[in-house]
């Protein structure tokens, strides 16, 4: 395994109390592997991206263990943080336009993360490394020489997955790639992504609220509710046989362009308050299946031919339901 | 008669000049950010408008409700021409006319109590008594399931999740019995199973209230619970209209193609063959000439390069821009 999560708990501080945003994911992540990291709003999903790179405000406290190639990120202060971002994981964040510096020139983006890494190599070097990594994207080397607002939205989430890649990192979580583009940039910029992957030997995190996304892309899906891992199998399951009441539902809603499935299904209510999540199960309030034990404890997480699920239905011998 | 008419309706916005460039007498460019579109909305008809950034799609939903005036062309809503009306008879006739906005917490005011958002319409229209109006801020909010709405009458935006936001921006705009709204990217800003929500209730109302509406968006797979037919626009033009089946079903134009097998299908098995453009949506200040997506078009032919296609029926009123056909 590359990347080992186990318990991992994000708690931020604020004004209203302690909002309990991850609270208790474990999953792993083998080589070559892409895991989807699905969820809607307030799911906890991109605050566990920041945990894993550990770019979370001081407020937010990280707990359990976060193992990248059996070292524990969750204890290593920002100064060793910094060797291992960009070099051993990476991330690709959402919005290119606010995540690349407007007054740095392409070029010196890659310079600066190069030369962070790997002070002794030259200017010359670093500039043919970026070149390499630019051609990888689809992007023509000479534009190193322009600055973030002359490229169009694609191209600059081109820029970013070239800075992403360009040392070649185990792990690299992409955030949202592809949420601020255009339905058909964003179509090329997925087929980029599963190229690179396969080129690069990387593993990815893709997190996503869109389950047709990580379809496309993921090995694995992981599906968070309110702060909860709440089902974790292949993708194939996920889809064909989703366990979790949650996921089946999310499943359903799904707009699709499929002329022939008028009905719109939907989940009605609205996510929880993490500050003072419900007792048991955080999705028992707008559950169809939920029972009495739901709105009591919280579910263990199980193994259901081969997906993981935490929910009460799989129990066999409780209030006599399941 | 249409309930909407609107015919070859341009929106040209000019580009800054510096005072040098003027001196030095360089041209005044242009961005023809709508040019020269036509469609009509029958009364209780919805139709979808489609396409990316930069399309032209947003402008043409604000020139159709007079938020910015038209360079050419004409828009008319229940029979009246509205680039003709003066100052106060357009004033007047806004309440017949309603925009559904996108984001929905920029578009209330957090001061203002979500009773009186949504009552402030027949407050400026002078509708009813003041109780009639309170009376029909209620029903309206338990309506679009703001419930139980004497609760919400009293709350402030910031009390209320994006789904529900969403909800009092909708109720805000049906309250006056609009003959025609425009909803711009109305479910964008929400989660997917918020948005589901959202779509039920629009498809609801537009029954219940029999909504002539233009719904603006930029992801196709969302106008199917809602829309009667589909406008799709790329660069200022529609390339291609029809109801929505024929839309789904047998989409002709390449981009129309293009835009419905880009949307992601999470069905593992269901990998259709993709049909992706290369590049993006070019620059509108000059856009290419003939037909506008030859350049990314890989059916594109020598006349596509030359001569600009003209909307043309390819059976059962399904209207297509493309030398193709």
């Amino acid at each position: 395994m590359v990347l080992e999560l186990k318990d991992v708990k994000i708690h931020y501080k604020t004004s209203k109390g302690m909002v309990k945003a991850v609270d208790g994911v474990s999953f792993d992540v083998a080589e070559k592997e892409t895991i989807g990291l699905v969820g809607e709003s307030g799911s906890g999903k991109s605050t566990l991206g920041y945990g894993i790179m550990k770019l979370l405000p001081r407020t937010a406290k990280v707990g359990g263990r976060i193992l990248l190639d059996g070292e524990n990120l969750a204890d290593k202060n920002e100064k060793e943080m910094q060797r291992i971002r960009g070099a051993k994981i990476a991330m690709i964040f959402q919005d290119p336009m606010t995540s690349l510096n407007p007054v740095m020139k392409v070029r010196d983006h890659f310079v600066e993360m190069i030369k962070t890494h790997n002070p002794e190599m030259s200017e010359e070097d670093a500039q043919k490394l970026a070149s390499k990594a630019l051609e990888a994207v689809g992007i023509d080397p000479v534009r190193m020489n322009d600055y973030p607002f002359q490229f169009s939205g694609g191209m600059r989430q081109r820029v970013m997955i070239a800075l992403g890649l360009v040392l070649n990192p185990k792990v690299v979580i992409a955030d949202e790639p592809t949420t601020s583009l255009d339905v058909i940039v964003q179509a090329q910029i997925l087929e980029l992504l599963k190229s690179l992957k396969e080129k690069y030997n990387m593993s990815m995190i893709l997190i996503t609220h869109d389950l047709g996304v990580v379809a496309e892309m993921a090995d694995k899906i992981a599906v968070m509710y309110a702060g909860h891992l709440v089902e974790f199998s292949e993708s194939e399951k996920i889809y064909y046989e989703p366990k979790h009441p949650y996921t089946k539902a999310l499943l359903e809603s799904i707009p699709n362009t499929d002329i022939n499935d008028l009905e719109l299904k939907f989940i009605p209510g609205s996510p929880p308050d993490l500050v003072d999540p419900p007792k048991g199960c955080r999705f028992a309030p707008r559950c169809p299946m939920a029972k009495k034990i739901c709105f009591e404890k919280e579910p263990p997480t199980v193994e259901v031919n081969g997906s993981k699920v935490k929910c009460w239905i799989y129990e066999g011998d409780n209030d006599g339901n399941g | 008669m249409a309930m909407v008419e609107v015919k070859d309706l341009k929106k040209y916005f000019p580009v800054r000049r510096t005072f040098i460039d003027a001196i030095l007498g360089k041209p005044q460019l242009y961005v023809k950010a709508v040019d020269g579109v036509s469609f009509d909305i029958e009364e209780g008809e919805v139709l979808g408008l489609v396409g990316e950034s930069g399309s032209g799609k947003t402008t043409t939903g604000r020139l159709v409700l007079r938020l910015i005036e038209l360079t050419d062309g004409s828009v008319k809503i229940d029979g009246k021409d509205i680039s003709k009306l003066d100052v106060e008879e357009l004033r007047r006739f806004r309440r017949h006319i309603q925009l559904i906005f996108q984001d929905p917490m920029a578009s209330l005011n957090p001061y203002m109590r979500i009773g009186d958002a949504v009552k402030h319409p027949l407050d400026i229209h002078n509708i009813g008594s003041p109780k009639d109006r309170k009376r029909m801020v209620l029903e309206m909010l338990e309506r679009v399931n703001l419930t139980p709405p004497d609760e919400f009458y009293k709350r402030y935006p910031k009390e209320l999740s994006g789904g529900q936001r969403q909800r009092v921006v909708i109720a805000r705009a049906l309250i006056t019995k609009p003959k025609f709204v425009v909803a711009d990217e109305a479910v964008a800003m929400l989660d997917v199973s918020i948005r589901s929500q959202l779509l039920k209730l629009l498809a609801d109302l537009k029954k219940d209230f029999n909504l002539t509406m233009l719904f603006i968006t930029h992801d196709l797979a969302t106008t199917k619970y809602v829309c009667d037919r589909i406008a799709v626009m790329y660069l200022g033009k529609i390339v291609e209209i029809g109801s929505f089946e024929q839309i789904y079903r047998s989409p002709k134009h390449p981009y129309t193609k293009a835009l419905i097998s880009a949307v992601p299908e999470p069905d593992p098995k269901k990998k259709k063959e993709k049909f992706i453009p290369q590049g993006e949506v070019p620059n509108p200040i000059n856009p290419p000439p003939g037909c506008r997506f030859h350049p990314r078009c890989p059916f594109a032919k020598d006349i596509c390069k030359t001569k600009e296609p003209e909307l043309k029926d390819v059976g059962d009123g399904q209207m297509v821009a493309c030398h193709l056909y």
